[in-house]
């Protein structure tokens, strides 16, 4: 891995490089942003590119410090997430040597994962918060000396799983560890921090990543289709992890749903408009509905682009039916429908029964389509 | 890698190095023992990264190389097989091992040596050449009062202060401390202090043999060499408390008693202390000592006379029970001298007898009596 692998964050990169450079580090910095942009990635990069021998802003990729951390098997870096509490687990147990063998196991496997993909989500059954009994692991081991030279660093993955008492207990690790300690800490829910967590870090604030970076890296890492990535892309409000997990769901297939739905809004057949409503509703649950819902959205503004500007470049599979559309309803009120479907996605936030929101949103449609034009 | 040794001897030195092997750890390597063959001489090493133990022994060794094993499988079964001739045979290619007796034959993977961390190379500024009996007792006197609690990591290792020709080893956790004060040994330059954490002691105490040692140190780490063994452990690097300031020096009155009396005694009284606080209570009179427990919350109580020399004012002070037990049985002289100044202060404890070259200093802080 380098910092050319990691997807956008390109200001975050430059601020990295800059304090590498500056060989002013601070003691502690926390990586916040939204789930699944890359955070632990950079911050996996910064610990290594902190550790390398060649001692410039970029990792060598060569040097023994780089290759251990490409199994993220360093001796000076730690990393710390949760982990499930172990059986009788007291004060001051090892956090690990607690666990059940199959645990251990997983948190093995969890590791490699995470060395072959720093976008994995290390994710161990049982496991709800990070343990007190890792903060003071931390703190002994910030307390020994190190092993070997470089920086001790540790990487505290999603800090706001920590609970109180394991957040508390390593504010004055976290005040004033020892020279040479670095702690890293990363985060999707900042607000759920301790104050007295945040207020002793340097903060790294984590943008969403651009649809067009996304698109772009599915296409080149995973080698996954134009189409998909790009819708994939629209979809994932800037997040990789939400992408990739898009892109392998079925959305072609959906996509037609979403046209025909449309046919239906739009035609005579009501029967046939409830009973697609009623099937919507019973065969997705509601995070697939929101995402089905969202695919709707990037249909018409899809069509709203090209209603705007006949040149806008269109996905192959749905050319056609947009550039109906948007010949047969030139001055159908697109926006109107797109705050349409932003409602009907607030109100599945707002758990409103499913029938009733489609069936609203089926009539609002109608209405911002057809009536505009008939004026 | 082939060699051929008896496996009651093989075991008696994995068992003394597997103590460091963690059960359970993130880094599957180190769960295993590094052998290494070289003619005649096997190597062994075990390392959790912060404490590294090695050991070697004579085998009949035919075929040099080194492989790692896993610790628990081959501790089992040396501790499964009867006393006989085992040859090990490795493949260090494809990393299998074969261990034959005469009638068995065991087959196990083990894990590439290149993968298994090194044992760390410091520069060691210092050097210094102490019996075992010496460093056996510095860690039996000191270790129990080590403290336990993580926010002040400084505390949870024993200190080695070196001053001119003088060490002093002192542990405590607040409550209670200890000081070694030993002189006469070679010159040590300008050696900063370092704290041992108390892990390390545990395992040397364990593994110690007979002899003389050479400890040598830097800032970083500090290594035990034994004839046949070696412990490297990192060191904490976190600044200790000035302990100095909290011993008193104005303790005037005097109390001597008779230490095995007295150890016993506050071993049945504490038996009707309070569960939570081990409180019991020493109320001195001139030559005469009573020690008083009471617990309030269950009903019960608990007094005993001993006789003594004691010839200031007459005092009360309260102490924890625990801590007062404590000392009293990692002390080896036949009386002991308690120094106190109030019921507040903090009380000195020393053996009378001393060997030559050490001056011991116990302290315990006392518990407020709310009379």
């Amino acid at each position: 891995m380098s910092w050319s692998s990691i997807i956008g964050h390109e200001r975050v990169k430059k601020q990295l490089k800059q304090i590498i450079k500056s060989r002013q580090i601070a003691h502690a910095y926390l990586f916040y942003g939204a789930d699944g942009i890359g955070k632990s990635a950079l911050a996996i990069e910064f610990a290594k590119v902190l550790n390398c021998e060649s001692g410039t802003e970029q990792a060598c990729d060569v040097c023994k410090n780089c290759k251990r951390m490409e199994t993220l098997q360093h001796p000076n870096v730690k990393l710390v997430f949760a982990l499930p509490a172990g059986k009788g687990e007291e004060k001051g147990d090892n956090p690990v040597a607690v666990l059940s063998e199959s645990q251990v196991a997983d948190i093995r496997e969890q590791i490699s994962l995470k060395a072959k993909d720093p976008y994995h989500r290390i994710e161990i059954p049982k496991a709800n918060f990070i343990k007190i009994n890792s903060v003071r692991d931390i703190k002994r081991e910030a307390s020994l000396s190190r092993t070997e030279e470089g920086k001790k660093v540790f990487i505290i993955f999603n800090a706001d799983m920590m609970n109180t008492e394991a957040a508390n207990s390593l504010l004055k690790t976290l005040e004033e560890p020892l020279p040479g300690v670095i702690i890293l800490l990363t985060t999707s829910a900042k607000d759920q921090l301790p104050q007295t967590i945040i207020s002793r870090c340097q903060l790294i604030s984590c943008g969403s990543l651009q649809e067009t970076e996304i698109e772009k890296a599915l296409i080149e890492m995973e080698g996954i289709e134009k189409t998909i990535a790009r819708l994939a892309a629209q979809l994932a409000q800037g997040s990789y992890e939400n992408a990739r997990k898009l892109a392998l769901l079925n959305m072609a297939e959906e996509r037609k749903d979403v046209v025909e739905f449309m046919r239906l809004v739009l035609g005579r057949n009501r029967a046939a408009l409830i009973d697609t409503i009623d099937e919507l509703a019973s065969s997705l649950d509601r995070p697939g509905i929101e995402r089905w819902l969202k695919l709707l959205q990037s249909w018409l503004r899809d069509a709203l682009l090209l209603q705007q500007n006949e040149q806008t470049p269109l996905l192959d599979d749905e050319k056609k039916s947009i550039c109906n559309f948007v010949e047969k309803f030139r001055n159908a009120d697109l926006i109107s429908c797109i705050q349409a479907v932003e409602k009907a996605i607030a109100h599945l936030d707002k758990n409103v029964y499913l029938h009733l929101i489609l069936t609203m949103l089926a009539i609002d449609l109608r209405k911002f389509i057809t009536e505009t034009t008939t004026v | 890698m082939k060699f051929t040794i008896e496996s009651n001897e093989l075991q008696k030195v994995l068992i003394k190095i597997s103590g460091v092997v963690p059960s359970k750890s993130t880094l599957p390597i180190l769960e295993n023992i590094l052998f290494t063959l070289n003619e005649n001489k096997l190597t062994l090493v075990a390392t959790d990264m912060e404490i590294s133990m090695s050991a070697s022994l004579d085998v009949r060794g035919s075929e040099n190389g080194s492989i790692a094993v896993p610790a628990k499988r081959v501790m089992d079964t040396l501790r499964a097989l009867p006393d006989a001739q085992i040859v090990f045979n490795a493949d260090t290619g494809n990393n299998k091992i074969k261990m034959i007796t005469e009638n068995g034959e065991y087959n196990l993977i083990g894990e590439s040596s290149q993968d298994y961390p090194a044992i760390p190379e410091f520069k060691s500024s210092n050097e210094l050449l102490i019996e075992s009996s010496v460093i056996e007792s510095i860690i039996s006197k000191t270790v129990f009062s080590v403290s336990t609690d993580e926010l002040r990591p400084a505390m949870t290792g024993l200190l080695l202060q070196f001053k001119e020709k003088e060490m002093r080893a002192v542990a405590t956790d607040g409550h209670r401390l200890v000081r070694i004060i030993y002189t006469n040994l070679p010159q040590i330059k300008d050696q900063k202090d370092i704290i041992i954490p108390s892990k390390a002691l545990n395992l040397i105490s364990k593994a110690i043999e007979s002899g003389s040692n050479t400890v040598s140190f830097s800032s970083t780490h500090i290594k035990f060499s034994f004839k046949n063994l070696t412990l490297t452990s990192r060191l904490i690097e976190e600044s200790y408390p000035n302990y100095e300031s909290v011993i008193p020096l104005e303790n005037d009155k005097k109390l001597l008693a008779d230490r095995n009396i007295l150890l016993s005694a506050v071993k049945r009284v504490s038996l009707y202390s309070s569960n939570t606080t081990h409180q019991i209570r020493f109320s001195m009179k001139k030559d005469d000592l009573k020690i008083m427990a009471e617990d309030i919350d269950f009903g019960g109580e608990a007094k005993e006379k001993i006789a003594c020399s004691y010839s200031a004012e007459n005092i009360e002070i309260g102490f924890n029970a625990i801590y007062l037990i404590d000392i009293l049985s990692h002390i080896d002289s036949q009386e002991v001298i308690f120094n106190f100044s109030s019921s507040v202060k903090a009380a000195i404890i020393k053996p009378v007898t001393m060997k030559e070259n050490e001056d011991v200093l116990m302290l315990v802080m006392p518990m407020r009596l709310n009379v």
